[in-house]
């Protein structure tokens, strides 16, 4: 039936295949062990099996109240990145015409910067000497500098929401480029206005591009840890910062193994369900 | 007679390129008008700035004396089948349907009814749940075009809706299309580049060739009536001979006949004799012809099987080639005497002139066309022909200029031949040549299709 031998297929699955295994869930599984051990009072990882681990994660509120701000921030950074990132994709597909591969190229050239310059370039933009501050002072709109920019979840929202919307534009453009344009004059011929078009024509057929925007700006917000750290202070602490310092200064590796693999499940099922409405909602 | 459509001297440019040049055009009410074109032609474009795609750079469209060229595409009292149908896929074959009377927010009781009438139309009501992509190209360009019918639109935009469908489906499709047009009355403006297509649905034809029309006419005037050498080479296959007229004698290498048309008096002029009309002389024939035949001597080159009548390939003691048709059977060789009916050979222009508006001819009125068969161009009396002899071979034939809808009832279609084949086109003697739909096969001298 095919036209490619087995044996060229087996050549071409193994590569990937190894690489998954080796630095996906050869790591993973040591995690998952990990997440069953305990550390004991001198600081040594014991290797007997307990349910500690998520024990601790229910009793002590702290990590609940952590994710469920973990997950508020990713939601509200998700909705922002939204509503910048489609009608930039919807300008820019429909109505950019010359300028249209410089346009996508500026969308495009923040994801080149390093996180961790764009990081700080809004801590300089934010703090209380910062760039803001000292504007807000030059109008004598405000006396003092303002301190809730930087260091609150506000900030951390803000500096998401920058380094994720071209996440969410890049999947929003494609399913837009993807619309034949004359679906788009077939509606206008048949007598409906230009908004009528795009709520009936246009966003059905980009919702694929939406949910896939909305899952990268969701995951990657919720396993940020770098924004809280630079921006956040302590009211903007994420569920990532707990367990890195789990890994790190708190060394408890265990406990943090375990926070992890709850995440990678809250995460895989997200990521399942989002699959299921795409199936549910594109068509061919 | 007021048009339905008028256009008045579309002018379109994409950057440098004029695309339409000047185009005057009038369509009358419920008209079958077919704009025909190779490629790149601009046919496309000027039904895009009916519906309203496109703005003309100048010119003006009118439709029930209204100004149409200010107005968005939709509010456009016009609908468009689209070549490559454009349902949208996201809805049932119902809500495709549905999408316009809802744009015009039809009371929903209504909607419902039209919607299933004409579904019931284009026979697709048993797919009214389901998606377009699970029909065939036949199945959606029925949806296509009720999706579009269900308006009542004044006039229905079709461009070049048949050519994504194969040979079989396609001559299926055009005879439901015309049948279709006839029930609903309405309008249709058709594009395509299908010869074939246009002879057997249209009313009328208009040939655009570069931006501009080169003629407006019944598919039976302007295969038997080019106006110019375009037309008549686009319009089925034939030959044109380069004359020198002087002194009322038309010669053409070794060819020579009478000719009295007024505008060549003296000089080069271009004649249009379809292969039908050449017929070969039988070698035990003596008498001579009548004086309104022209005989030749010529070599036959090739001869090509083409199912009912074969092309053959012929060329002068001068070198000058021609093609021939003749009824299949007999294959003939080396040297023959040829003949033709002199007032076969039409005077034809070089070049069109974009002057082609002509007022809105009233539809289903008996047609003009088709007076004196073979009669060389209105403006072009023959000079004294009393010929009591009755038009020959293959030259279409007197009888009825149908009243009503000129009966261009597709003959291509009814032939079961395979489109390439030049036999669906009048056979030697075939009263039938009333629509010849012009072989496809293109030798040499047809413009590519």
């Amino acid at each position: 039936m095919s036209m490619y031998t087995r044996e060229y297929k087996t050549a071409v699955a193994v590569p990937p295949l190894l690489w998954v295994t080796v630095f996906l869930l050869l790591p993973y599984s040591i995690l998952f062990c990990y997440s069953f051990w305990t550390v004991s009072p001198m600081q040594v990882i014991v290797h007997s099996w307990t349910f500690d681990n998520y024990r601790e994660l229910v009793r002590n509120p702290i990590y609940a109240l952590v994710l469920f701000r973990s997950m508020r921030i990713a939601v509200t950074v998700t909705l922002l990145a939204l509503a910048l990132g489609y009608p930039l994709a919807y300008c820019l597909s429909f109505f950019a015409t010359k300028r249209k591969d410089l346009l996508y190229q500026l969308v495009i050239i923040p994801l080149w910067v390093s996180y961790l310059v764009r990081g700080y370039a809004w801590k300089t933009i934010l703090g209380s000497d910062g760039v803001l501050n000292g504007f807000l002072q030059y109008l004598h709109l405000t006396h003092h500098p303002i301190g809730f920019f930087l260091y609150s979840p506000f900030a951390v929202i803000l500096t998401l929401t920058h380094i994720y919307t071209p996440f969410t534009f890049l999947p929003i453009y494609a399913s837009l480029e993807h619309i034949p344009r004359n679906l788009v004059e077939a509606s206008h011929d048949l007598g409906a206005s230009p908004l009528r078009t795009f709520w009936r024509v246009i966003f059905p057929l980009s919702i694929p591009g939406v949910l896939a925007g909305a899952t990268f700006a969701f995951v990657l917000t919720l396993g940020d840890f770098l924004a809280p750290l630079l921006v956040g202070g302590p009211s903007g602490i994420m569920i990532s910062n707990i367990v890195v310092s789990l890994f790190g200064a708190a060394y408890n590796w265990p406990l943090g193994a375990a926070i992890s693999l709850c995440m990678l499940l809250l995460v895989v099922g997200l990521l399942a369900g989002v699959e299921r409405l795409e199936k549910k909602l594109s068509y061919s | 007679m007021i048009p339905l459509l008028s256009i008045r001297s579309l002018i379109k440019r994409f950057g440098e390129r004029e695309v339409l040049r000047g185009v005057s055009l009038d369509v009358a009410s419920g008209e079958f008008l077919t704009i025909l074109g190779e490629s790149g032609s601009g046919k496309t474009t000027l039904l895009r700035m009916i519906a309203g795609f496109e703005q003309p750079d100048s010119g003006e469209i009118w439709m029930d004396n209204e100004r149409l060229e200010g107005l968005p595409a939709y509010q456009r009292p016009v609908n468009t089948v689209f070549q490559s149908y454009a349902l949208f896929p996201h809805l049932s074959v119902r809500e495709n349907v549905a999408y316009g009377l809802r744009a015009q927010r039809a009371p929903r009781a209504e909607i419902f009814g039209r919607v299933e009438q004409a579904l019931a139309m284009v026979k697709m009501s048993e797919f009214a749940r389901q998606a377009p992509a699970r029909l065939s190209g036949g199945q959606q360009q029925r949806v296509a075009l009720a999706r579009a019918l269900v308006n009542r639109p004044k006039l229905l935009l079709l461009d070049e809706p048949l050519s994504a469908l194969d040979a079989n489906l396609r001559r299926q499709m055009q005879v439901e299309l015309k049948s279709l047009q006839r029930e609903v009355g309405i309008t249709f403006l058709f594009v395509t580049h299908d010869q074939d297509e246009a002879m057997a649905l249209s009313d009328r034809v208009a040939l655009l060739r570069a931006g501009g029309l080169e003629q407006v006419a019944t598919p039976r005037e302007i295969y038997n009536r080019p106006e110019t050498a375009y037309v008549a080479q686009f319009i089925g296959q034939t030959n044109i001979l380069r004359a020198e007229v002087s002194g009322g004698v038309a010669c053409a290498g070794t060819i020579a006949w009478r000719w009295g048309g007024s505008a060549y008096s003296n000089g080069t002029a271009l004649f249009s004799l379809r292969p039908e009309s050449i017929r070969v002389v039988p070698p035990a024939e003596t008498s001579l012809p009548s004086e309104d035949t022209v005989r030749f001597r010529a070599r036959v080159v090739t001869q090509t099987f083409g199912g009912a009548s074969d092309f053959m390939e012929i060329v002068c003691p001068d070198r000058q080639a021609l093609r021939v048709r003749v009824a299949s059977g007999s294959t003939l060789e080396s040297e023959q005497r040829f003949e033709f009916d002199m007032r076969d050979a039409i005077a034809v222009r070089a070049t069109g002139s974009a002057a082609a508006s002509i007022g809105a001819p009233s539809v289903g009125a008996p047609s003009v066309d088709v007076p004196s068969v073979g009669a060389p161009s209105v403006d072009l009396p023959s000079v004294g022909t009393p010929s009591v002899d009755l038009p020959s071979v293959g030259t279409p034939s007197v009888d009825a200029p149908s009243v009503g809808t000129p009966s261009v009832d597709l003959p291509s279609v009814e032939t079961p031949s395979a489109e390439p084949t030049p036999a669906d086109a009048a056979p030697a003697g075939g009263p039938s040549a009333e629509v010849p739909s012009a072989g496809a096969a293109s030798t040499g001298e047809g413009p590519a299709q």
